[in-house]
């Protein structure tokens, strides 16, 4: 049934990234310190750092929501265009809830934001891992802040450092998204982004349990 | 089977000549010429029975590289005596990819062009209707279809009129992985369309019991997309031996078993695999040269594949 909602082939697929890549370059290589700011944020205290940390996060909802599925993923598949607004949504939603409440200070022991600094180091460095272990192209990499599920990995990172409560809302448009990655993976065999897909749906899941049972 | 008639020497003799078999027991209609057309019923004009499908295959984005073999792809199918090439605004990139294609081969000679509109929204099919003409590179085309019947009933309105003003020359409708059979035969009992596309392959024969039957009983043409279920029927075949009397027809593996059955169906027009390989072009393409196994003989193929 899924595989009538997929209009291209997995070969086809990973080769997008690889033009995504170069004809967006040095996007992917400025994204990485920004990976590397968050992650220092994160395991500092200050005032600032948990809005500048979710602002980033923002900034890349909107960045992948405008370019990678409106610019090039929509190349494949009509429904990109949609995706696109979704993903935009979601950084706009993003920011106005740090903005609305940027008042509020979250003060997180030190468990928390070591786990949040590790989903983040996480959606920076596992895909590229994953490519390397299954030895394909780093070109068919899922690169971080600039595609969806890295992106994901690293919300959640900042997520529950940043935030007392995540709101359930919050989370609707990256719970929908790894299932749609999880169920298009498996229909085209691509166990990389699988294997991703599962890396994030567990930070989703564990964030959630971890800050309704284990965060006082 | 027809060993006792003609022996094998004599029969790919005759084969790689071109040449009919009508004389051979089994054969019953396998008169048709190399390559195999079909007629249009509403004007008789006649089409290569096996055409062409671009979903997923040609949507390849901008890759250059992928787009360059594509075009290769679709040299052998014209090379090879091609004709349909049916395409979507819902696949993607495709039919860029195939203006893209078509101008880089010298001839484009037999092309007869089908594409669809799909979507919703009435103003939205009008503009369709222009972007794959630019994007196909084309001021004119052969089919457009409605796809999967999406608002039907205005896009047909609006393709009838354009057919009227010469910018098409056929209309029709889609349905696909054996859906929606009630109302195509619904639209293709009451109103004046040209081609019907859907599903048929020899594991889904839906529609032997009422679409082919009616496509043949009003004049209307008609188009098999999924003669290999997406590659599935290839799947389930690999690795299994060919029945060993199909090679009497010229049948040297699965695809041609398959694609042989669907369009040794009489009231198929055109079959539209899917391919991105060029071996698997020129082996799809090859299919119209053959001999067409009569009804009986299409029961055995049933029998034999559902033996598997």
């Amino acid at each position: 049934m899924i595989d009538r909602l997929i209009p291209y082939s997995a070969d086809v697929y990973q080769g997008l990234f690889a033009f995504y890549y170069l004809d967006t370059s040095p996007a992917h290589l400025i994204a990485l310190p920004f990976g590397f700011v968050i992650t220092v944020m994160l395991a500092r205290h200050s005032k600032r750092g948990p809005i500048i940390s979710r602002l980033i996060i923002a900034a890349f909802w909107i960045w992948t929501g405008a370019i990678f599925h409106g610019q090039y993923f929509t190349d494949l598949n009509w429904a990109a265009e949609y995706f696109g607004y979704v993903f935009v949504g979601q950084g706009v939603l993003i920011a106005s809830h740090t903005l609305i409440n940027r008042n509020e200070i979250c003060r997180p022991e030190p468990l928390t934001r070591v786990i949040g600094g590790m989903l983040v180091v996480l959606s920076m460095a596992l895909s590229p891992t994953i490519a390397a272990i299954m030895e394909t192209p780093i070109s068919h990499a899922h690169l971080f802040g600039i595609t969806p599920l890295p992106l994901i990995i690293a919300t959640m990172g900042v997520f529950v450092v940043t935030l007392e409560r995540i709101p359930p809302w919050l989370l609707a448009i990256p719970v929908t998204w790894v299932v749609w990655e999880i169920l298009t993976s498996q229909t085209l065999g691509l166990w990389h982004d699988f294997a991703l897909a599962c890396v994030a749906l567990t930070a989703i899941v564990g964030s959630i349990a971890y800050e309704r049972h284990f965060r006082r | 089977m027809i060993d006792h008639c003609i022996n094998r020497r004599t029969l790919l003799g005759l084969l790689a000549g071109g040449a009919v078999t009508a004389a051979l027991p089994g054969f019953g209609h396998a008169a048709a010429p190399a390559p195999l057309m079909r007629p249009i019923p509403k004007s008789g004009e006649r089409i290569p029975a096996v055409g062409m499908g671009t979903w997923i295959t040609f949507n390849v984005g901008q890759n250059t590289a992928l787009r360059d073999q594509r075009t290769e792809v679709l040299r052998t199918f014209f090379d090879m005596g091609g004709g349909m090439v049916d395409s979507s605004p819902m696949y993607g990139s495709a039919e860029d990819v195939m203006g893209y294609c078509l101008e880089r081969l010298p001839s484009t000679k037999g092309l007869f062009s089908a594409t669809k509109v799909w979507t919703p929204s009435d103003s939205e099919g009008v503009e369709q209707v222009a972007d794959s003409m630019r994007l196909w590179g084309l001021n004119k085309f052969d089919l457009f279809q409605v796809h999967n019947l999406v608002n039907w009933e205005n896009h047909l309105a609006m393709l009838r009129e354009r057919k009227q003003q010469g910018d098409i020359r056929y209309i029709g409708i889609t349905t696909s992985h054996g859906g929606r059979h009630d109302e195509m035969l619904r639209i293709m009992n009451t109103k004046d369309i040209d081609f019907v596309q859907f599903t048929y392959n020899i594991a889904d024969r839906e529609a032997e019991r009422r679409l082919l039957p009616t496509a043949a009983d009003k004049g209307i043409a008609t188009i098999i997309n999924r003669p290999y279920q997406r590659g599935g029927l290839i799947s389930a075949t690999a690795g299994k031996p060919l029945p060993a009397w199909v090679s009497e027809i010229g049948i040297t593996s699965w695809a041609q078993y398959l694609l042989t059955f669907v369009i040794s169906h009489p009231a198929v027009t055109c079959a539209i695999p899917a391919t991105s390989k060029i071996e698997h072009m020129a082996e799809n393409m090859g299919r119209m040269a053959a001999p067409l196994p009569a009804p009986k003989l299409r029961n055995r193929m049933i029998q034999d594949f559902e033996r598997l």
